[in-house]
């Protein structure tokens, strides 16, 4: 689905700015003189702190060029300034420098840069690198655009559909699933992120009113979506942060645990928003016990400063992880319990079901918690994963 | 008169207790109460959970939506008095991130 392009995208197109911090003034006399002359408004800064001024100052600067080496503030500790403000930190930097070791080069890289350039500047390759960046800018917001075109368009859809194990073998899941509300609330998801690998996803909406929620709909196709443009599941919940904010009620927020597995290697990524922690297996088929999984991040849609946490981990053959809702910790056989309790009693489920195939163990393990489901107050989701064989 | 929060004007801010269960069953009440408590305030607003023995995701959601509406405004929020549990539940979601959260032997 494509978004409306307003007619006067064409007839007045934006010139873009571009801020250029150097302590040196005639490199930011010539810097000045080129991007003029390209086409580009330019906006100068003398040092770190300078720049930090001339960032509040309307419009946003769509591009930085950003020297390392100066007086008050070093192009690195400008950099991460820039990236504490939740509206600055898309905006791409490239670093100029005439440091040109590796070390430099990587530094900046580590510390979020798009791209590097060693002085003396070879002209018409940084006007080349600016346009790409600032065009790939352009294809992101946009993307982020047509996202909250459909979110909205999705809005009313309710009917939710969740894949099936025995059709899909190759993900080799089982999962038990009641749903206690009407609609919304825990939903789950497996596809494809890869020729051997899949995404395995259990989230909770807040909020039991529907008129309020977010379909479940919508935020799986946006997670699909977003694994086919091969957006890491960290990427995919940054990027889902922005999407969801202007979209939620105030104090709505999603959970979300977020499991993509390589099913060759078994190389794994856990990531989480907010959501409780999985369960695994040990590595040791005879070993007793579990190991929980308490990778602890912001809950999403909800925080303009938003950090999911990620765990990076390798699955062995055989081994099992177990993704949760909260229906499973918060109630044991009919009662309330507090947190801690249940996950206890959880793991002591979970570890009593490690010698059944998976698709008997998810049941085992519900009932266990929930004999009678009637009594649950909260959806159960619960979505066990191994490689396959 | 607001039935379910004691409200507490202190010299540097004010001081909310909500007097039930942060729950979806009393959350209308609850929106309703923190929305008239907190309106013109200044300072730091300091919800109080003393009285607090369990709270469920639309709980969270109201120290959300309190901490936002709060946010841009001269006016921050703190949460004091949180038992264990509902301090564990509220870092458990790195809430404390993004307003401070003391617990009921801290405050």
């Amino acid at each position: 689905m494509s978004s409306p392009i307003h007619p006067d995208s064409y007839a007045q197109p934006r010139v873009e700015t571009i801020l250029v911090v150097d302590d040196a003034p005639e490199n930011r006399t010539l810097l000045k003189h080129l991007l003029h002359a390209a086409g580009f408004v330019v906006r100068e800064a003398g040092d770190g702190c300078e720049a930090i001024k001339a960032m509040e100052e309307n419009p946003t600067p769509d591009l930085i060029l950003l020297d390392v080496m100066m007086p008050c503030m070093d192009g690195f500790a400008t950099h991460q300034e820039i990236l504490k403000q939740p509206n600055w930190r898309d905006i791409p930097v490239i670093f100029l420098t005439a440091l040109g070791d590796n070390d430099s080069k990587m530094k900046a890289f580590n510390h979020g840069a798009v791209d590097y350039l060693t002085k003396p500047i070879y002209r018409p390759e940084l006007l080349a690198r600016i346009r790409v960046h600032l065009r790939f800018r352009q294809s992101y917001n946009a993307l982020v655009a047509e996202h909250l075109a459909q979110l909205q368009s999705l809005k009313e859809a309710q009917a939710v559909l969740m894949p099936d194990p025995a059709e899909l073998p190759e993900a080799a899941f089982a999962v038990f699933y009641a749903q206690l509300k009407e609609a919304g609330g825990d939903f789950y998801d497996v596809f494809p992120s890869g020729p051997d690998s899949f995404d395995y996803i259990v989230a909770d909406i807040s909020g039991h009113d529907l008129g309020a929620a977010l379909p479940t709909a919508a935020l799986k196709a946006l997670l699909r979506q977003n694994a086919a443009l091969h957006y890491d599941p960290e990427e995919s919940l940054q990027l889902l942060n922005r999407h969801l904010q202007p979209i939620f009620a105030p104090g709505q927020y999603a959970t979300i645990a977020y499991l993509r597995l390589n099913h060759i290697t078994g190389k794994a990524l856990l990531a989480s928003a907010g959501h409780i922690p999985a369960l695994l297996h040990p590595e040791d088929p005879n070993a007793q016990g579990t190991t929980v999984m308490d990778v602890r991040g912001d809950p999403l849609g909800c925080f303009d400063s938003f950090s999911p946490g990620v765990a990076r981990f390798r699955l062995l053959p055989q081994q099992r992880i177990h993704l949760f809702s909260d229906g499973f910790i918060e109630q044991f056989q009919g009662r309330e319990v507090d947190r801690p309790t249940g996950l206890h009693n959880l793991q002591t489920a979970v570890a009593a079901s490690h010698s059944l195939p998976r698709d008997q163990a998810t049941g085992t393990i519900a009932r266990q918690i929930h004999p009678d489901t009637a009594s649950a107050t909260d959806d159960l989701l619960l979505l066990s994963i191994e490689r396959r064989e | 008169m607001n039935t379910v929060f004691e409200i507490i004007s202190e010299a540097d801010g004010t001081v909310l207790r909500p007097t039930t269960n942060l729950v979806a069953e009393s959350m209308a009440d609850l929106r309703a109460g923190l929305r008239e408590a907190i309106t013109d305030k200044e300072g730091e607003i300091r919800i109080d959970l003393a009285k607090v023995e369990f709270m469920d995701s639309s709980g969270i959601g109201l120290l959300i939506a309190a901490h936002n509406s709060l946010k841009g405004r001269a006016a921050q929020l703190r949460v004091i008095g949180a038992s264990d549990n509902i301090a564990d539940l509220l870092t458990s979601m790195c809430l404390d991130r993004h307003f401070p959260i003391e617990r009921a032997d801290a405050s």
